[in-house]
């Protein structure tokens, strides 16, 4: 059986029901762009085996971020996406924001994502720690 | 798996819809063409899992060059199949990226 990557994803310090969730990268179906400082990225859901041609509604995280970073996260998910098998930690909300330069946090729990600055500015990316949504069920 | 990312608006148009994806590779459904001059590249939409996002990517024209189809799959291919650590771009308007034989003007991204 291959190993299986797993983001944990975290919406709030308070960590109630339905806030935080381990998607699995092989589960990974695509992204949207919601606004100049979102991206979502969404799963096939988890109460579902599997779906065909029928519509469901698929799992979710939304990650908000630096005005017009979505190139550099999208890139930053998908290099944690393919590691082979483990654990990543792409958010835990412990009410603290993203460092101000977008280095790792990973040593102090927030994060194990590093966001590479904004190709054509030089914008270090941050991912706001207060806006992460995430959607299961 | 490799993640395959298609933008096609510059950087201060980011956020919108019909502009950004990625996609992993196991949801293409296939290219065929929407013009002489273009390749259409189908992908399930993660918005709505029984329909599909369309990738127009802009090429020579087929009347005078008979293969620019054919060399623009390979092309694309060659980026859903290629050996990359994180994701692979097949184009992105905001840092001027494209494919060999691609041109970016006209090529579009359009989300179901």
């Amino acid at each position: 059986m291959t190993k299986e990557t797993f983001l944990y994803v975290a919406e709030s310090a308070t960590y109630a029901t339905g806030d935080q969730a381990a998607f699995r990268a092989s589960h990974f179906i695509g992204c949207e762009t919601p606004s100049t400082t979102s991206t979502r990225f969404l799963f096939s859901p988890v109460d579902k085996f599997q779906f065909g041609a029928v519509n469901v509604t698929p799992d979710s995280f939304t990650l908000t971020h630096t005005l017009d970073g979505h190139i550099e996260v999208l890139k930053a998910v998908a290099g944690a996406m393919k590691k082979p098998g483990g654990f990543v930690v792409i958010q835990d909300d412990e009410g603290t924001a993203f460092s101000t330069d977008g280095s790792s946090l990973g040593s102090i729990g927030f994060s194990d994502i590093d966001y590479a600055p904004i190709a054509s500015t030089g914008t270090a990316v941050e991912v706001d720690g207060t806006g992460v949504v995430v959607a299961t069920l | 798996m490799n993640y395959i990312i298609a933008n096609d608006v510059a950087l201060t148009s980011l956020g919108a819809a019909d502009g950004t994806v990625m996609f992993p590779t196991n949801m293409v459904l296939g290219m065929d063409t929407s013009a002489d001059t273009k390749l259409r590249l189908s992908v399930r939409s993660p918005l709505d899992t029984d329909d599909a996002d369309l990738i127009n990517i802009v090429h020579a024209d087929t009347n005078t060059e008979e293969k620019a189809f054919r060399n623009m799959v390979d092309e694309v291919v060659s980026v859903l199949n290629g050996d990359f650590a994180g994701a692979a771009v097949l184009f992105d308007v905001a840092n001027n990226i494209s494919l060999p034989g691609q041109t970016l003007t006209g090529s579009t991204v359009t989300q179901d």
